[in-house]
């Protein structure tokens, strides 16, 4: 799982041109958008389309559990490896 | 012939990479001034109009500003259509800011500066009808300051012979004021058609920086004709 998570911090920091972050700065329980990161909506979509990829999983854009799983690194890496399962 | 109002010439920047202007270095200006959220998504062009046009304002607040660009975000653009062409998913951030008006936007918003812009795109010509815009606007409104940005890159490979133009980035800050050296803009039909050999910006830039009185630049449809007066007191 600490993988998983170290891989998502690095693809949410490559995806997003977010130069200044290492993985380290990103705690993964830690919201990502707005607080925490400080990142956007359209951020929200880049990085979906990113996990889409990487991950193969498939998301809702409109689902309240999809904005449940990308509420922090961790809740992220739990979907993913639910996915995988 | 008619002459347009004079212009006074508060402030001028610029970066190219043609090597045969002052101005010109290999690395893109990377728009050091524009916080790092909004930085990590500028396209390389609009970085170009950004860098030039925050260092030519120093933080001051202009009326009304023109952003004029010949090809604006084409290369962002044939990116996302060659995405699109090969069933890939777009680039929402790359998305958001293909548009001709991005830099304009985007100054807006470093800047929080909710003056009027406008864009403009009007072939080899397009420089030429941004000082057009900026004397009009000067002419009404004297007392303001008027932001001209000018910036392309050349398109991609894709669209053939029209990308051997370099890339660059002119700003230019314009008001009525007294003590700053003056443009006086003329212009005519051209009789014989002539092809610009290089962005007309970049042929005023020669001009305005060589310190001549006059300055001529054909493009195949008007002859633009400058004339510069230094009213230093």
């Amino acid at each position: 799982m600490e993988n998983l998570e170290h891989s998502i911090k690095t693809l949410i920091i490559e995806c997003l041109n977010l130069e200044e972050i290492q993985p380290e700065d990103i705690d993964s329980n830690a919201s990502l958008f707005v607080e925490g990161l400080g990142l956007d909506s359209i951020d929200a979509l880049e990085l979906g389309i990113a996990i889409k990829k990487k991950f193969q999983v498939t998301l809702n854009a409109d689902s309240r559990e999809t904005r449940d799983h990308f509420s922090s690194v961790k809740s992220l890496a739990r979907f993913i490896a639910s996915q995988s399962d | 012939m008619k002459n347009l109002v004079n212009l006074s010439v508060e402030s001028c920047s610029a970066w190219t990479s043609d090597p045969r202007l002052s101005e010109a270095s290999d690395t893109p200006p990377d728009a050091a001034g524009v916080p790092p959220m909004i930085r990590r998504r500028l396209s390389s062009l609009s970085k170009i109009a950004l860098s030039v046009a925050l260092e030519c304002v120093e933080g001051q607040s202009v009326e009304y500003s023109i952003f004029c660009s010949r090809h604006g975000e084409l290369q962002r653009t044939t990116g996302l259509l060659q995405e699109l062409a090969q069933g890939n998913e777009l680039s929402p951030a790359a998305f958001s800011q293909s548009v001709h008006n991005s830099a304009a936007g985007l100054f807006s918003i470093v800047l929080d500066c909710p003056s009027t812009s406008t864009s403009i795109s009007a072939g080899a010509d397009t420089f030429g009808y941004g000082l057009v815009e900026a004397a009009a606007h000067l002419m009404l409104n004297p007392g303001e300051k008027v932001l001209l940005v000018a910036f392309d890159e050349p398109p991609p490979d894709i669209f053939g012979t029209a990308s051997r133009d370099p890339a660059y980035g002119v700003a230019l800050l314009f008001s009525g004021a007294d003590g700053f050296p003056s443009l006086q803009l003329r212009l005519q039909p051209a009789a014989d058609p002539t092809e610009a050999t290089e962005p007309l910006a970049l042929t005023f830039l020669r001009f305005w920086r060589s310190g001549s009185t006059a300055g001529k630049a054909p493009t195949n449809r008007i002859i633009w004709e400058w004339k510069r007066h230094d009213n230093r007191h």
